[in-house]
């Protein structure tokens, strides 16, 4: 089992995600943002960053954090953060976001999978990852991506060529949307997402 | 001039967008100020006339200012607040609930009081956008005693929209939902949500 540190934005939607019974026994404790600089990151296997997490209030931490990852930390980096703004070699490519997609007869949102032999994989499947689409990533090489848009951009990838650690990046924010009561596949997505991060990661 | 009509009516941005659209014309005017969250100091939080919150609010911040909100609704001061409650500020609050699951009649809404928020608007233009109900939202925070229901949602008509005369003074106006600036489809009709919002908390209606 890994030791996951999750930082609490403290939004509504970050209350339930992090908080409610559902997925909090996954967390081993939460930390807001602006008290990362007292916590030991060494006692954590991952710290993870929820979608929505404003990047002004990680950029002040981006040195503590390449620390972490130099040492072998692992950073779980989810959507809507502007990971660029504070974590090395991420190049995200913003893209307008169709809200309406599923409206339009047999419409997809064009993302797949893009290695379906990856573990996570076994826990979520292809009507577990399309909701909306942000934005998009040119991961460096080396890095292994897991989900792609339909012009073969990463969506989410995992990179363990640029530091000693690990960074698991994406553009996906289910946190917002499970926590808002609004959208069943983000809640699928973390109902899979979340025990592998814990079991397997 | 009068104190109350000298003190600000403040926007509070919680993520690092720009301001919602539907302010521009308040904002303009200087009817209306942006200030991030992050630079909101408790002195000014209370001695603000009205207080626009987002659902983006950090509310585990907001929550640990409850006395510089008393102190805010003291004076008078008026608080719209939008989402899901998940940390009452105040003794009378209570969080939000959430609808069961989710069918259509779950996203009925019907009009419960007037108010100048939504004076002449027909429910019926917010509970669909693009013919899809379930934006405007998904529950409800209970009113404390004295609460005026103003909107319901789903077959028990919960009060998702409701206002508060605070008794020790102040008021609050809640939306337990998404931003009322975003839940029509017709610009215009956010945009007079968005200056009515900014027209109660100045405390020119009622």
């Amino acid at each position: 089992m890994t030791r996951i540190l999750a930082i609490h934005p403290g939004t509504a939607y970050h209350c339930e995600t992090l908080e409610a019974p559902r997925f909090a026994r996954l967390f081993d404790a939460l930390v807001r943002p602006e008290d990362l600089g007292d916590v030991d990151l060494s006692r954590f296997d991952i710290v993870l960053a929820p979608c929505r997490t404003p990047a002004s209030r990680l950029a002040p931490h981006r040195a503590r954090l390449e620390a972490y990852l130099a040492m072998g930390g692992a950073v779980v980096a989810m959507g809507e953060t502007d990971q660029h703004l504070w974590l090395p070699s991420i190049r995200f490519i913003s893209v307008p976001t169709n809200w309406w997609w599923w409206l339009e007869p047999d419409a997809s949102l064009g993302l797949s999978i893009a290695d379906p032999r990856h573990p996570l994989f076994a826990r979520i499947g292809a009507n577990d990852i399309a909701w909306h689409l942000h934005g998009v990533f040119s991961p460096p090489d080396g890095a292994r991506s897991l989900i792609d848009d339909a012009e073969g951009r990463s969506v989410l990838y995992l990179d363990e060529v640029t530091t000693k650690g690990r960074m698991l990046v994406t553009s996906l924010d289910p946190f917002y949307h499970h926590g808002s009561h609004f959208m069943p596949a983000a809640t699928r997505f973390l109902d899979g997402f979340l025990p592998w991060l814990k079991e397997e990661f | 001039m009068t104190a109350a009509a000298g003190r600000e009516n403040l926007l509070v941005l919680s993520g690092d967008g720009p301001p919602p659209k539907a302010f521009d014309a308040p904002l303009a005017a200087g009817a209306l100020a942006i200030v991030p969250q992050s630079e909101l100091d408790d002195a000014r939080l209370a001695a603000a006339r009205g207080l626009v919150t987002t659902m983006h609010l950090d509310q585990v911040d907001f929550a640990r200012r409850s006395a510089a909100l008393e102190a805010f609704f003291d004076r008078g001061g008026r608080l719209a607040f939008m989402g899901h409650l998940a940390r009452p500020f105040l003794p009378e609050l209570a969080p939000f609930v959430p609808l069961g699951a989710g069918r259509r009649a779950d996203f009925a809404l019907v009009a419960l009081g007037e108010h100048a928020v939504f004076e002449g608007l027909d429910r019926a233009r917010l509970e669909t956008r693009r013919g899809v109900a379930g934006f405007y939202g998904r529950g409800h925070a209970p009113p404390p005693p004295g609460g005026r229901a103003l909107t319901g949602v789903g077959p028990q008509a919960a009060p998702i929209d409701w206002v508060w005369e605070r008794p020790a003074g102040g008021a609050l106006l809640m939306h337990a939902g998404n931003d009322l600036w975003t839940v029509c489809d017709e610009p215009s009709v956010n945009v007079a949500l968005a200056e009515r919002i900014v027209t109660w908390c100045a405390g020119a209606t009622a």
